[in-house]
């Protein structure tokens, strides 16, 4: 039987344990529905975008802008987004056995990664493939700037022929108890395959041009998009670490009841031990 | 307000919905000039450059900074998406004229040959735009 100060100094501990994790579980859940909320109003934005630019794209066909531009695919770019920090359950290995199949299907092809992240960076260091750009420490500002950045290196990457198809890698944020692992092409962007035809074009005059609108309109998009992304994992991550830390308190709670009753145990144990002493030595004495 | 000269305004950014009623009249920078909107305007598309849009309902007239975005052009409906977009109201004029100052700085020091040398153009242009509208307000 475990001495009696050892079990107690594991409950402490145990109880410190489950404070940390406690409080983390409320940090990460106030960080998600901060989160969720800019998803749920940059939405209208993307929408609204995408929809012009349907009827830009119907109208400009004539000439192909460079992101619209299919070429076959010898070299592909992932744009992975994972987290700086652990502690998120299986939030980044998800993500990784996502990557890793994508890239399986790809094989023979060049690939190259740009992630967002310290844990994609660290995951692919000794692996067999090229990342050309990587983002890191990036949580404390998730703004349009930082996602400005990372598509402008992206689009420059595709457009210098570098890379003939770009893909998206992230956590779907759906609820807390789950996220879904997106991929998604990138660039070229498949514009036309989901127009909606009962959506009608509208005949603009267009200021400057239509391909001049395209133009910036495109680039702006693939920001939005990984702007949403960035969102969107972020959600992802804090409420799968939210999920992890709930159960891990969870478990601390469970495992202090174990090592109280145990405790109580030993200790009935003591005292049962001495009475049986003074009762044995007091017999003793009178024999 | 008259149904029937008033159109729908909307200006959305990335942040949400800022501006989404009924207007009378808006006008816009566009990069090839500013434009008046009146209920039944041609339809048309053009990007904006940072400035501000001024519209006016039955309460008076209104001021919004924008930056890099554009403005869709409806018979009855005007639908801006701005990269930021912000009330005369909400607009802090000593930020504001501090980041006059700064890109002002920075603009000095580079060359038209820089590749910052738009980036930075772009935000003095928002920062004078922000002056403009907050001066707008103070006047009243």
């Amino acid at each position: 039987m475990a001495n009696l100060k050892d079990i107690k100094r594991r409950i402490g501990s145990v109880k410190n344990t489950r404070k940390i994790t406690k409080a983390m579980k409320l940090v990460a859940a106030a960080k998600m529905r901060k989160a969720q909320e800019s998803v749920v109003i940059s939405r209208p934005y993307q929408s609204k975008m995408l929809q012009v630019i349907h009827s830009l794209a119907a109208h400009a066909s004539e000439t192909v802008h460079p992101l619209l531009e299919t070429r076959d695919d010898k070299n592909i770019l992932v744009l992975l987004f994972s987290s700086d920090k652990g502690l998120c359950g299986g939030f980044n290995a998800n993500l990784f056995k996502g990557t890793q199949s994508l890239i399986h299907e790809n094989e023979g092809k060049g690939i190259f990664l740009s992630v967002v992240g310290r844990k994609a960076k660290d995951f692919y260091a000794n692996k067999n493939v090229e990342i050309v750009n990587s983002y890191i420490d990036f949580s404390r500002d998730i703004n349009h700037e930082l996602a400005s950045t990372i598509s402008k290196d992206a689009v420059d990457v595709f457009v210098s022929g570098k890379v003939d198809k770009v893909y998206i890698a992230f956590s779907e944020f759906k609820s807390v108890l789950s996220q879904e692992v997106v991929l998604r092409q990138l660039m070229p962007l498949a514009a036309e395959e989901d127009i909606d035809e009962n959506i009608p074009t509208v005949d603009y005059l267009y200021e400057p041009s239509a391909e001049a609108i395209l133009d910036e309109l495109l680039k702006k998009y693939v920001e939005v998009e990984v702007y949403q992304a960035l969102l969107e994992s972020w959600a992802s991550e804090n409420g799968a670490r939210m999920a992890a830390m709930d159960s891990a308190t969870r478990n601390a709670g469970e495992m202090i009841d174990r090592l109280t009753l145990q405790y109580n145990r030993a200790r009935q144990a003591a005292i049962t031990t001495e009475i049986i002493e003074i009762v044995s030595g007091a017999n003793a004495l009178e024999g | 307000m008259d149904v029937a000269t008033s159109f729908t305004l909307e200006i959305v950014t990335p942040e949400g919905k800022v501006v989404d009623e009924r207007v009378e009249y808006v006008s816009a920078p566009g990069t090839e000039g500013d434009f008046g909107v009146l209920e039944g305007h041609a339809e048309f598309l053009t990007t904006l450059k940072p400035g501000e849009i001024i519209y006016k309902d039955d309460k008076g007239e209104h001021y919004v900074a924008v930056g890099w975005g554009y403005a869709e052009v409806g018979t009855n409906s005007v639908i801006i998406l701005a990269d930021n977009a912000e009330r005369a109201t909400q607009i802090n004029l000593e930020r504001a004229i501090e980041d006059k100052k700064r890109w002002e700085d920075e603009l000095s020091k580079i060359t038209h040959a820089d590749e910052r040398y738009s980036l930075c153009e772009l935000k003095l242009q928002r920062a004078n735009a922000r002056i403009n509208v907050a001066g707008r307000i103070g006047k009243k």
